[in-house]
This record gives structure tokens, sequence and C-alpha cells, in this order.
């Protein structure tokens, strides 16, 4: 699975690391993973991919995923591990913010009108990153469109969507 | 606590206990119900931060009256300045509005839990050898799942924003400009910034009608 040489501490000083490339979104945890325990040997190229796949399927934040890589890397504590990792920044830089967001009212009030379109344009841009290297169909795009109408006419809970979609997905490789 | 409240609301979504919330140390809602509450989004909400907007709109603005309309966007914007993933920085945030750091830290574990654990009990249980041929399939049509619900929760950003006409083209322009900056590779702080300033600049309260 993995080497001896990574222990607790280092599991959570690495992802705390790696957490820290995460301004914005983006994908600073994953470049820092797959240089210091990728391409060093110690985490095989097939698990860090199925941990991604993983945290992609399952709900909440995708970076659930660094559970199993910390698992892969030191088994059960080096999952803990990956948790305290990515909270301590998050906690830290959530209560730093904070402390500014409730000083920083009217300059708030004033950012919430556009921020909608602003949100609107970042999430459009994750999907279109998302889409692009998929190359797909027809009938696929088709159906992209077919849910986001449906999403804004009747707010279905999200879990339905995905859970759907992997339904189709399981009955259309069987058929397969 | 005092009486008066520190936020003044202009438009609350409805009549909301948010606007006799303080920003920490609020006895109202106890650490268990806002892990439990958390710990339910991160269960239910598939697709990251934005995919969740209108989920997280109904639970935390209408349902629970825990936020404004206008404060959700604005913590949603204020999570992608934390070094940290965005939608753990905005669950951060919420605990830490409630009831500062021990909010903060049951706020974070709760809303992480979930899908530490779904990830945990996939590695250890299965394995890419395991599901084989299937899991390509199983991806491709997740992920188209997940674009349209993307698609769908910016269309409902837009279609939400109160503003004349006029504003409310600018911001089309202007988010339409944010999509193409960020998937030309710009810095998404960098644009996410920007959109912002110039958003500002165009679209003022003044010139926002009454609602």
């Amino acid at each position: 699975m993995t080497g001896d040489s990574v222990g607790f501490l280092e599991i959570v000083m690495i992802i705390t690391f790696s957490t820290l490339f995460s301004v914005g979104g983006g994908n600073g945890p994953l470049a820092i993973i797959q240089d210091r325990w990728v391409n060093s040997g110690l985490l095989e190229p097939a698990l860090f991919s199925w941990a991604l796949a993983l945290g992609y399927l399952s709900p909440g934040p995708k970076a659930g995923f660094l559970s199993a890589i910390g698992y892969y890397m030191y088994g059960l504590p080096g999952a803990f591990a990956a948790m305290i990792g990515v909270i301590l920044p998050s906690l830290v830089g959530a209560g730093a913010v904070s402390y500014w967001f409730d000083r920083l009212q009217p300059a708030i009030k004033r950012i919430s009108l556009p921020a909608g379109f602003v949100i609107a344009g970042m999430i459009s841009a994750a999907a279109w990153k998302l889409a692009e290297p998929m190359a797909l169909s027809t009938i696929e795009l088709a159906s992209i469109i077919a849910i986001a109408v449906w999403v804004v006419w009747r707010s279905p809970e999200p879990a339905i969507i995905v859970l759907g979609a992997a339904a189709l997905g399981l009955i259309g490789w069987i058929a397969g | 606590m005092t009486n008066t409240p520190k936020f003044k609301m202009t438009k609350p979504a409805k009549e909301s206990v948010a606007q006799k919330l303080e920003p920490g140390n609020n006895p109202q809602v106890s650490l268990l119900k806002l892990g439990l509450i958390l710990f339910r989004i991160g269960a239910t909400s598939f697709g990251g931060l934005w995919a969740a907007t209108h989920k997280l709109e109904k639970e935390l603005v209408s349902k629970r009256g825990w936020l404004t309309v206008d404060e959700q966007k604005a913590l949603m914007v204020a999570a992608t300045l934390i070094p940290a993933p965005k939608f753990l920085a905005f669950g951060g945030m919420i605990g830490f509005r409630l009831r500062k750091w021990p909010g903060g830290i049951v706020a974070l574990f709760s809303i992480l839990a979930p899908p530490g654990l779904f990830v945990l009990a996939g590695a250890i249980v299965l394995s890419p050898e395991n599901l084989g041929s299937a899991m390509p399939v199983l991806s491709r049509s997740v992920g188209i799942g997940v674009i349209g619900l993307l698609f769908g929760n910016a269309l409902h950003q837009i279609r939400n924003a109160k503003v004349p006409l006029r504003e409310w083209v600018t911001g089309i322009a202007i988010g339409a400009s944010v999509a193409v900056f960020t998937i030309m590779g710009a810095p998404l702080i960098v644009v996410a910034i920007s959109g912002l300033i110039i958003g500002i600049c165009l679209i003022r309260p003044k010139q926002v009608s009454n609602q």
C-alpha cells in the first residue's frame, strides 16, 4: 500500500501545508500530495486516483478524499491525521475572516449586490472545467441542460441528481 | 449578550432569527444542534459548495434563519479568501459566527465527517480492482449530474438577483467575464476580487429599486 516512513505528524503537516494552496479553490492539495507521496513512490498512483474518485462520489466537501489518502499512508490513524490536517487551516482561516467579517458589515452589504453574479461566474467556470476534459456527447450535453433547467425550476435535492446519475451509469454499465 | 443587534438587516429573506443573533456565543443555537445541522448538510450535499448553494440557502436562510441571503452570499465569497477548501471554510465561518471557536470546531468536524467516513469506508472495503470497468462509467455519469447541478445553481444565483434590469445585465456581463477569465486560467481569487470591485462600482445600492 505505502511506505512505512510516513507517520501521523508528517501526514498532519503535509495535509495542512497542501491545504494552504486551496485559496479560491483549485487543485493545490492534489499537486502537493502527488509531488510528496505519489512521485516519491510512497503512494501508488492507482490508490491516489481511487481516493479522488471516492471523494467525487461522496457527499459534502470534496476534501473527504484526504481521509483515504491518510488511510493508505498510515492506516486509520493516518485517516484521522489527514482530517486534522485539513481542519486546522480551515479553522484558523474561518476564525480570522469571521473576525474581520463582523467589522466590515457596511462593505459586505455593498459586496452582496454583485456577489451573486460573481458567484454565478465562479460556479459556471467550475462546471466548465469539469466538463471540458470529458468530451461530452450530444445526449450528455442535453442531459446537463435538462438537469440545469430542473434545478432552476424545481430545486430538487442535489443528492437525488447525483445518486440518480450514478444509478443510470450503473444501469448503462450492466446493459453495455 | 446585549439586546441590540450588531447587524442591521436591510432585507432578510423572511422573518429570521438571524436578526436576533450576534456574531458569536448565541445560546439559542446549541453546539449539538449546530453539529447535527452541518452534519446533515455534509451528508446530503453533492458537488461541492457551489453545487450546494441552493440547498444551503434553504437550510440556513429559509428554514433555520441563521443567515440572511446577503450574508450567505458574502460568506461564500469570503470563503474563497481562506486557504482551505471552500465548503469547509464556509462551514467554519457559520460555526464561528454562531458560537465562536467552539462553534467553528464543531462545524468543521461535523461537515467533514460524512465525506471523510464515506471515503474511508470506500477505501477500506473497495479497491479499484473490485469495481474494474464500472468505475469510469460511474464517474462519468455522476460527473454529468454534478455539471448540470452546477450550471443550475449558477442560473439560480442570477435569477434571484434583485436588481433593476440595467444592473442585472451589467451583473451578467460581470459574471460571464469572471467565468471566462477563470476558464482561461487566471487565478480564481484575483478574478473574483476584480469582479467584486467592478460590481461594487457599477451596481450601487442607490440604483437598486425598492424591493
